[in-house]
């Protein structure tokens, strides 16, 4: 699947824009045109060569819109209208590099491309199904460089899963014990049925036992009635014996 | 016998006191026309209130047919003639009237104002504020006689 693509709002503001240009451009010629032929019909000059009918004017002004306009009118625009990033997820995606929301075909096409969600050389895996969701949770066995995330949490629908439902996964850090922080997000099967959660957490001490609790609640497409829910932790890493 | 004068100015009276000589009656209803070759007709009959007036080419704006009648518009008013437009086309002197329409004939010194429009016509004002169109079929043949 492409990673990025323009929006449906590019495409319309372009036509417009296309529309706005030949239409302007004909009527100025029109007005130019009509101007000229009864100035020569007031001085009666007939000598002159005849000037390229209106009629013709939409027809050149469509091809030079082709070949000129719409790149331009796309170079101007670009920057004003929001990419829509197909993978992108819309789920609460946090700013700092403590969890992304991503799905696998993005997962793919970005910086997590080296990694897998069958296994991991370096990770820890473990697995926990429940309610139609199963997590699999890949936890970083020594911390390594800056860039490599510290767990990744693969989360599948199974195939039976209510279409419409949506379900609202709570994390929860715990560093010894002690909740630090939390993150939510709420897919549907509809819009991102499987996604790739990954995080770099800031722990300050990398010598800690770190867990994640998470809970997860399916509801109705309402949001009126729960469907189900479980709870499960997943360990990222241990503190080391002293 | 009738017979009925399309001829210059200069020539109409000579041919007329001639032709009634011989015994021609000159009547506009008349069956055969006697009509001058080279430049058009200095002038044209017509009536206006059952009045009959001789028109001189020059001071027409324009004609047109309306059904089955024919209209010939000055600036001073309309009359009626009874020559067709295919008729008049021969007639009058191609240097000074073009056929824009199916139903029209103008003095080509006769138009005041163009409009064009984006399907291949002319809208004309002439000179006494009448409106008439340069149908598709005679656009350009408009366009080359007027050098637009």
């Amino acid at each position: 699947m492409a990673a990025s693509g323009f929006s449906i709002v590019l495409i319309i503001a372009l036509l417009i824009g296309s529309v706005v240009f030949i239409a302007l451009g004909t009527l100025i010629y029109y007005l130019i045109y009509r101007h000229i032929i009864n100035k020569r019909i007031a001085n009666g000059d007939t000598s002159k060569k005849g000037m390229m009918s209106p009629v013709w004017m939409p027809v050149i002004l469509v091809g030079l819109q082709f070949i000129f306009g719409n790149p331009l009118l796309a170079v101007i625009l670009i920057p004003f209208l929001t990419f829509n990033i197909v993978g992108e997820s819309e789920l609460e995606i946090h700013e700092s590099e403590e969890m992304l929301c991503i799905s696998v075909e993005a997962m793919q096409e970005g910086h997590l491309s080296v990694y897998s969600i069958e296994e991991n050389e370096g990770y820890t895996k473990q697995q926990s199904e429940d309610g139609g969701i199963r997590f699999t949770c890949f936890s970083a066995q020594e911390m390594g460089n800056s860039w490599q995330p510290h767990y990744l949490l693969y989360t599948e629908l199974s195939e039976d899963f209510p279409n419409n439902a949506v379900y609202v996964i709570e994390g929860t850090f715990y560093e010894n014990g002690e909740a630090t922080g939390g993150v939510s997000w709420y897919p549907t099967k509809k819009e991102f049925p499987n996604c790739i959660i990954s995080g770099m957490p800031d722990i300050e001490d990398m010598d800690c036992t770190y867990e994640i609790e998470i809970t997860c609640n399916v509801l109705d497409e309402k949001e009126e009635e729960t469907l189900g829910s479980f709870s499960e932790t997943f360990v990222l890493s241990t503190a080391k014996e002293k | 016998m009738k017979i009925k004068l399309s001829v210059s100015e200069e020539r109409y009276t000579e041919l007329e006191q001639l032709l009634r000589e011989r015994g021609f009656e000159i009547s506009d209803d008349a069956d055969f026309i006697l009509q001058e070759r080279s430049k058009g007709v200095s002038f044209l009959n017509a009536k206006q209130d059952d009045e009959l007036f001789r028109i001189r080419t020059e001071d027409i704006v324009f004609v047109e047919s309306f059904g089955k009648s024919m209209i010939l518009h000055t600036m001073d008013g309309e009359y009626s003639i009874t020559e067709r437009l295919k008729e008049l086309e021969v007639m009058l002197d191609a240097d000074k009237f073009m056929r824009i329409s199916n139903s029209v004939i103008i003095a080509k010194n006769s138009v005041k104002k163009i409009k064009p429009t984006l399907s291949a016509k002319f809208i004309l004002t002439l000179k006494n504020d009448a409106v008439v169109d340069v149908t598709r079929s005679y656009y350009y043949k408009f366009r080359e006689i007027y050098g637009i």
